[in-house]
């Protein structure tokens, strides 16, 4: 066990190596350069900015910098941020991102799987037609739509809850919905087909003529075995749902990590664009593994490190 | 919902005024009780910006979404009043020698910095010094060192900081000279590079010094109590303002929120107390149901570059007939919302020299406010081109943004239904755009101009010889000799003749297609009184209130 864990940890490390080195070329073929300012720049005072941040350095010379860098967990400063390192969003978006991401978290699993089960044990009756409705809207409805109409609704019309920030409890109502919508749905269609695909197996019958309990039968036969595909889509979504969404931070107003990616993309802030890939990648790489290791748990014939 | 608030408002007024009026029945008949209720009020108020701010240092600082910290945190030697004329800042006066080119400026007595250190000429030379330093690299050194003697030469590196024409002649006394004397030099004084920074706390952090309150020694009405990257800015009074006896808020907090509509939201919930930017969509909704939409002006005109180099461009005649096809009404009515005015020349109105309002003087060339259909479609004639037959396809280029996305639309439908002939848009990301213009790689390109200081020469030095960035792809002698004429004169009357005569060349020979003159549209409750955004894009809270 303890072999399979350092060789799993090797391989991310290369993994993280690689994605650094892809992003960090593509992103230098893209045309433009973070100081395109709106202003009128003198090409003297631009090029004394691009000196500054060694933008002048040929591009491997800028690599290997970067690398060393990184190495160090130093991830540069943020050429359109003067005076924030990209380490220092991280540690300040990152905190504020997971924050709503766990609530989101907690959605799915108290929200997700339970309506999932239900579904799956009325089948075909009432229950299982609103479950499969409701789950349907929320897939296909995209987050800032039904974020707007929370806002018009619960803030605008109601005036029950706040339009904007986290700074109550009350502010995590409207973005946590909103964030948590796509994923409380697909958590739910998935465990309710899942489900029905375990009732249909052998082992279950042969509960049942055990005379095991329906509800032990439900928990200990059906969910468990039934929670191997959840399983392998909460690894990465967990890990999108702490990191931030764009939209829904942008919209609620939520300092979150969720916008630097996207508009340090569109400003080509090349540090801050290299430091989040990273962190995201790390994250998720770190979430695909514990989901490897909870398949050993929930599945004995999944055996590690073969 | 909001007329109910404003009802259940105004009966507890009531009610608290007659329990008032019953307690002390002779105070009620001589006090006037308004006044005395005003100081009751809380003086706080929370003012939504879209963005984080890039860089908050006076000194390098070029966006503008740090600009509602600086202008109230920071002041330069001079200053604006209620009407946005310029007055005394830190400054308390100043001379000017015989040329022009030497100004003396008697720094207040009483002007400190915001941890109570004096604030001394020293501090003018040091931060200026800095602006021009091309170590530090500050964006905004184009908009001094020019102006400066041995300005440029010290970016360079070919003088030292003691040849450059800034002098402490004693602690309160500052002495610039120029380079030459620049008639917009008294409005250059105004922008933001040039106001003082703290040598010890720039020096400690020179990079970080501007995201650390306790860092953030400043000079102006208020100093900045908390920062909170991405969520919002909370100033308070800095008692050591030389005026502070005036200023009123006790606590502004910039909020960040980037979505527009969100922050209407919270406008109208009654959460925030004014908005920087209103969503497009929602104007002629509001023009209607709010006293609270503010609709400004804006010292900057939206205007598209031509390639002189692209076939067809090159015809003054195809150039007007582009220009004349164009309804700048419609534009401004259905693409800004109704805000701004359609530019019939380039420079906006509200832009006085030698006394009168320039834009009053200026010849526009035949363009007016509507489409001129059967001129636009003769002169295309008269260049080869009837009815549009074998016109050449340009590329219309503009950078990704809804709002430009609809005007260039609009102009390819008029283009069309007025002229028969076909552009083809380009989009691409301002990054790419903005290195392609740079590049002279376009046929049409969407451009614009916000000024940093009223006054017409920044709009058009864009199109002469010395233009530092030069997108435009125009070099005309006889437009040269008029900008070099005004720009070397003392002489008001002289400077804007000569200016005129360069914009009414621009305007005959339809160098750029010039489309509306901008405006701002913001929202800000009824009760804060006494704020003032000026046509720079300043925003200021100095002697605000709330009533």
């Amino acid at each position: 066990m303890l072999k399979y864990i350092i060789q799993r940890l090797l391989a991310m490390i290369v993994t993280l190596f690689m994605i650094a080195t892809i992003t960090f070329f593509l992103m230098h073929a893209v045309p433009g350069g973070p100081f395109a300012s709106e202003q009128k720049v003198p090409p003297e005072v631009q090029k004394a900015l691009e000196d500054k941040y060694h933008l002048n350095d040929p591009v491997i010379k800028q690599y290997f910098d970067y690398m060393s860098g990184l190495i160090r967990f130093d991830l540069g400063p943020s050429f359109k941020f003067k005076g924030v390192t990209v380490n220092s969003l991280i540690q300040r978006g990152f905190p504020v991102s997971a924050k709503l991401g766990i609530f989101s978290v907690l959605a799915i699993l108290v929200l997700g799987i339970p309506l999932g089960v239900i579904a799956a044990l009325k089948h075909n009756k009432w229950q299982d037609t609103c479950v499969r409705f409701t789950a349907t809207i929320g897939i296909t409805v995209p987050s800032f739509v039904i974020a707007t109409v929370l806002l018009y609704i619960f803030a605008l019309k109601l005036r029950i809850l706040p339009s904007f920030g986290i700074e109550t409890w009350k502010g995590y109502v409207l973005p946590v919905a909103a964030l948590s919508g796509y994923s409380v749905s697909f958590v739910a269609r998935l465990t309710r087909s899942s489900l029905l695909e375990v009732f249909r197996q052998d082992y279950m019958r042969t509960a049942r003529a055990k005379g095991l309990g329906e509800s032990k039968i439900l928990i200990k036969h059906g969910l468990k075995n039934a929670l191997i595909p959840i399983v392998t889509v909460l690894g990465p979504l967990i890990a999108g749902l702490l990191t931030g969404s764009f939209v829904i931070e942008s919209i609620f107003a939520i300092p979150g990590m969720g916008g630097y990616f996207v508009n340090a993309i569109s400003n080509r802030d090349y540090t801050v664009i290299m430091g989040i890939t990273v962190f995201y990648a790390a994250f998720l790489l770190i979430m695909i593994f514990i989901v490897d290791l909870i398949y050993g748990l929930l599945d004995p014939r999944i055996k590690l490190g073969k | 919902m909001r007329k109910r608030a404003t009802v259940a408002v105004v009966l507890l007024l009531c009610l608290s005024f007659s329990l008032f009026a019953m307690g002390n029945q002779e105070a009620s008949d001589s006090a006037p009780a308004e006044a005395e209720a005003v100081p009751s009020v809380e003086q706080k108020i929370t003012f939504v910006v879209n963005n984080e701010a890039e860089d908050m240092d006076p000194t390098t600082s070029q966006e503008t979404f740090a600009l509602p910290v600086i202008n109230n945190c920071f002041m330069g030697l001079f200053t604006t009043d209620d009407e946005g004329a310029q007055v005394p800042g830190l400054a308390e006066s100043f001379e000017v020698n015989a040329d022009g080119t030497i100004y003396t400026f008697k720094i207040r007595e009483n002007a400190k910095w915001s941890d109570g250190k004096d604030l001394t000429a020293d501090d003018f030379v040091y931060s200026w010094l800095r602006v021009m330093d091309s170590s530090v690299a500050s964006q905004s050194a184009g908009m001094m060192k020019p102006y400066i003697k041995n300005g440029s030469k010290f970016w360079d590196g070919e003088v030292t900081a003691e040849e450059v024409g800034l002098k402490a002649l004693d602690s309160k006394t500052f002495e610039v000279t120029l380079e030459a004397a620049a008639p917009q030099i008294m409005q250059v004084f105004n922008i933001r590079c040039f106001y003082p920074v703290r040598q010890d706390v720039v020096e400690a952090n020179p990079d970080a010094w501007h995201r650390d309150p306790a860092t953030y020694i400043c000079n102006g009405p208020f100093k900045v109590k908390e920062m909170n990257f991405g969520e919002s800015v909370v100033l308070i009074p800095n008692e050591y303002f030389w005026n502070a006896d005036e200023v009123k808020l006790e606590e502004i907090t910039f909020r960040t929120i980037p979505e527009q509509t969100t922050a209407l939201t919270a406008m109208e919930t009654g959460d925030v107390d004014g908005i920087y930017d209103v969503p497009g969509a929602e104007i002629p909704r509001l023009r209607i149901e709010s006293d609270e939409l503010y609709i400004l002006p804006s010292c900057g005109t939206t205007y598209y570059l031509l390639n002189n180099y692209s076939e067809g461009l090159d015809d003054v005649r195809v150039r007007m007939a582009l220009s004349l096809a164009l309804d700048r009404t419609e534009i401004v009515d259905v693409i800004a919302q109704g805000i701004g005015v359609p530019a019939l020349g380039l420079i906006p109105p509200g832009v006085y020299l030698d006394g009168k309002d320039f834009r009053d003087e200026t010849d526009f060339a035949g363009v007016t406010g509507v489409a001129q259909i059967e001129e636009a479609q003769k002169l295309l004639a008269a260049a080869g081109y009837p009815n549009g037959e074998g016109f050449p396809e340009l590329r219309l280029g503009y950078y990704t943004n809804p709002s430009v996305k609809k005007l260039v639309e609009v102009m390819q439908q008029m283009w069309k239904k007025n002229l028969n002939i076909d552009v083809m848009i380009e989009n691409a990301d301002w990054q790419v755009f903005f290195a392609d213009v740079q590049n002279h790689d376009y046929d049409i390109a969407a451009m614009g101009n916000g000024a940093d200081y009223s006054h017409p020469s920044p709009f058009l030095e864009t199109f002469g010889a010395d233009d530092p960035v030069h997108f435009v792809t125009w070099d005309n002698t006889e437009y040269n000799t008029y900008m070099e004429a005004a720009l070397t004169s003392t002489d008001e009357k002289t400077i804007a003749e000569n200016l005129h005569k360069a914009e009414n060349l621009l305007l005959e020979e339809s160098r750029m297609l010039n489309l509306y003159h901008r405006g701002f549209t913001m929202m800000m409750g009824d009760h804060v009184k006494n704020w003032r955004r000026d046509v720079l894009n300043m925003i200021f809270f100095h002697y605000a209130y709330v009533e």
